[in-house]
């Protein structure tokens, strides 16, 4: 069944939709991936460039749909720059010599066949390499090769992944549930010391939730999406770490989940940028209720995502964060213990751009602020998610107010 | 798009969109009159005791107010209650616009209606009304007295017209001929009226 909803979704994404996935799957034959640009496109008509097992290097260009003749006419320029153009990676020397492939997840109809194959006869004749061309059919063969076995089959997680695939993409990543299903195939297939085994674990967990994040990317919900990358990367870590593999192999897999979960952060700073408020318009009537809650998500994970850029050297937009903080910073609202990690992110980069006093505001605010309702066990609101505290306190922040406690220090 | 909280969005929408249509049914004269719900169809009948019997399409009532994310950031629940106010009070007038020209049309087609012909309301205008219509009495045979629905401005006008029916004796007289005159064809009525087995 997995492989029908595979086959489904590798048939409708296009072709930034599967690229990391692609990526993957070129991992888990051998190969090392040499050059994939964080934002999708690549230069020079090549959106990756991998080395072989064997040493060879290939150039890859990616497609979504079936190409006729006209859309191949359309594309032809940039698929002779795939062919022609030398491969260039940071810092190395021009590759000459490449193997290049047109991948797509549809298939090549009607006279496109012919006319593709003409024209790579031409650009071979001319010194390049040959041009190849990978269809669904070959797709899917090597996106199932990459599962192996290692694909849930008991009925729990069919179950779980199915209700995944199938979510609402704008609404929040039901986290407990996406870390469940990664866990349940990490604890089945992987943990038993067996090096082989988890690392093909590796190979099929990032595969398995990328079917459903790549949705929610679809979809621009950016923060589900880079909740669901940090999901991944934990049980990747997790797993690395359990079976002692070694870092050279681990590595490429924990590296593709990083560039995901930096091209969504990117998509989200951009976002917020751009934007005049936080406001969702989808049911208006209890916007006021989630406004304040959204607010701490979004900017939790914008000052991580600029002091996640500043550990690596790279530049900070920190004077546009300020602006949206400035603007935004009297609605943020905490309503359980699982805003901590959103009130870290901020109270670091406060510290870090504006100054210590308006982080210790910040985390004052933290510890005077307002828990659920005192019906609940301390030890349950700890452990309340955002969402779940939204809902049960649904008479909304007055509700919240009556039930006034301060958290501990 | 930033991160939603959809389902528990929609929830609490439907919550509140739930309590107008509540509000809406406890409007006026829309508290007096029984609801059901029906899950299907776009028409329904009313079977009369007489044998007559009358169809109607359903009419959709709807109404539109903006809500600005301006409004909302500044304002908060409040301009969502606000809202909320401005909707009920289009349903209501909606629907209770739809009620009127629906007893205009069952009492033309009775018989039963009273063209004042631009006069105002008047103690006389509404004897000649109940005098053509089916009074209600209750197991002792007491009247039970019809409900008016009228605007509020006419309430005082109302109030004064309907107290001469006590204070002026020829129309206190004709009221308590006509209440007879019912309560006999009432009387008929029960007695004549077949009880299930």
């Amino acid at each position: 069944m997995i492989e029908r909803l595979i086959e489904n979704w590798l048939t409708n994404v296009n072709e930034l939709g599967y690229q990391l996935a692609f990526g993957q799957v070129l991992l888990s034959q051998g190969y090392t991936i040499l050059h994939m640009s964080r934002h999708g496109r690549g230069e020079h008509g090549k959106d990756i460039i991998a080395k072989a097992p064997d040493g060879i290097i290939y150039t890859f260009q990616l497609k979504g749909g079936d190409i006729n003749l006209p859309s191949w006419r359309d594309i032809r320029g940039e698929v002779e720059d795939l062919v022609r153009l030398p491969a260039q990676t940071a810092g190395q020397a021009p590759i000459l010599v490449h193997v290049p492939v047109l991948v797509t997840n549809g298939e090549i109809v009607g006279d496109a066949a012919e006319s593709i194959s003409r024209y790579a006869d031409l650009w071979e004749a001319s010194g390049s390499g040959r041009l190849l061309v990978w269809q669904r059919g070959e797709l899917l063969k090597m996106f199932l090769e990459a599962h192996g076995s290692f694909l849930p089959k008991e009925r729990p997680d069919l179950k779980r992944f199915v209700q995944l695939f199938a979510a609402d993409f704008e609404d929040r990543l039901d986290r407990p549930r996406f870390a469940r299903l990664m866990w349940e195939v990490t604890r089945t297939f992987a943990l038993e010391g067996k090096k082989t085994k988890s690392i093909r674990t590796i190979d099929s967990i990032i595969l398995l939730g990328y079917y459903i994040i790549e949705q929610y990317e679809d979809a621009e919900n950016w923060v589900a999406a880079c909740e669901g990358w940090s999901i991944i990367a934990a049980h990747v870590m997790y797993i690395a770490s359990k079976d002692g593999i070694p870092d050279r192999i681990y590595r490429p897999a924990l590296d593709l989940c990083w560039l995901a979960l930096s091209r969504n952060l990117d998509k989200l700073n951009e976002e917020v940028f751009a934007r005049k408020d936080l406001v969702e318009p989808r049911y208006m009537f209890a916007e006021p209720l989630t406004y304040g809650s959204r607010a701490t998500i979004t900017l939790g994970w914008v000052a991580a995502s600029a002091l996640t850029r500043l550990s690596v050297s790279e530049p900070v937009q920190s004077h546009r964060i300020i602006k949206v903080l400035q603007r935004e910073g009297k609605r943020l609202q905490f309503v359980s213990e699982a805003d901590w990690p959103y009130v870290v992110a901020l109270a670091l980069f406060l510290e870090r751009f504006v100054g210590a006093r308006e982080a210790d505001n910040l985390l004052n605010l933290w510890v005077n602020t307002e828990v659920p309702p005192v019906s609940w066990t301390p030890q349950q609101a700890r452990y309340w998610s955002g969402g779940g505290v939204l809902w049960r306190g649904k008479g909304g922040p007055s509700h919240l107010s009556s039930n006034k406690r301060q958290s501990g220090s | 798009m930033l991160p939603d909280f959809i389902k528990i969005k929609s929830r609490i929408d439907r919550k509140l969109s739930g309590s107008i249509q509540e509000r809406v049914g406890m409007e006026g004269v829309m508290s007096l009159i029984s609801k059901g719900r029906v899950h299907e169809g776009h028409a329904y009948a009313i079977q009369r005791a007489d044998g007559s019997r009358d169809e109607q399409e359903f009419r959709e009532h709807r109404a539109e107010v903006v809500l600005s994310a301006e409004d909302l950031l500044t304002d908060g629940p409040q301009a969502v209650q606000r809202a909320m106010d401005n909707l009920l009070e289009q349903l209501s007038r909606s629907t209770h616009q739809h009620i009127q020209e629906g007893i205009e049309q069952a009492t033309k087609a009775a018989g039963t209606n009273t063209d004042a012909g631009g006069q105002p309301f008047s103690a006389e205008l509404f004897l000649d009304s109940i005098e053509k219509t089916q009074l209600s009495f209750d197991a002792n045979g007491d009247c039970k007295p019809p409900t008016i629905v009228i605007h509020p401005s006419l309430s005082e006008t109302v109030e004064r017209q309907l107290g001469r029916l006590e204070r002026e004796p020829g129309l206190r007289e004709r009221m308590n001929r006509i209440i007879d005159q019912q309560r006999d064809q009432w009387r008929d009525r029960e007695a004549n009226r077949k009880l299930v087995d």
